[in-house]
């Protein structure tokens, strides 16, 4: 979120609006806000009828313990990451997806794993490709 | 509660068109999907969880 956070004058700057999708309530999700001082529009699926339109797939359990999950993890939070506890459910993987102005996917992103995450300036070079 | 209109199985590639859908907002406001890349692409991030 810090990353994304950092980043907002760029994806001002690119002319895009940048919307997260949380699996949290409407009060889940202005108390996410409020915590991260999160600067773009939140939208609450807390049935993850959104994630499930958009084709995004939940890990197994065996997945989510494996080692190498595991590893990236540590890793996050070695790079300053913070863990809280989690509001959804945590078998969701997440993704990103760039819609142009005709309604039209022109990107998406799968997460592969539940710490498979497209940094910000993929997103800003993805995005040159929508005009 | 989200609705959503349209084919949910063109979601999931690339060119294809997305479905639109009445989402609602952390302030409990609702609002169509499509209001956000009418004027501007839309960059949709789907967190993993909230926390």
């Amino acid at each position: 979120m810090a990353q994304l956070r950092q980043k907002k004058q760029y994806f001002d700057r690119a002319g895009a609006q940048v919307a997260l999708v949380g699996m949290g309530t409407p009060e889940d999700s202005a108390a996410f806000e409020m915590k991260f001082d999160v600067p773009f529009p939140l939208i609450s699926d807390p049935k993850r009828q959104l994630y499930q339109a958009f084709g995004l797939r939940m890990v197994s359990t065996l997945e989510l313990l494996s080692p190498s999950v595991a590893v990236k993890g540590i890793l996050a939070i070695t790079k300053g990451h913070t863990v809280g506890i989690p509001i959804g459910d945590v078998r969701q993987l997440p993704g990103v997806f760039i819609i142009n102005t005709n309604g039209r996917i022109v990107y998406s992103h799968f997460a592969g794993d539940p710490s498979d995450h497209p940094d910000p300036d993929t997103i800003l070079e993805a995005l040159k490709d929508t005009k | 509660m989200i609705f959503l209109y349209g084919g949910r199985e063109d979601m999931n590639k690339n060119s294809n068109k997305a479905s639109d859908a009445r989402v609602t907002l952390s302030d409990g406001s609702e609002r169509l999907l499509s209001d956000l890349w009418k004027k501007q692409p839309l960059v949709l991030i789907f967190l993993r969880h909230l926390g």
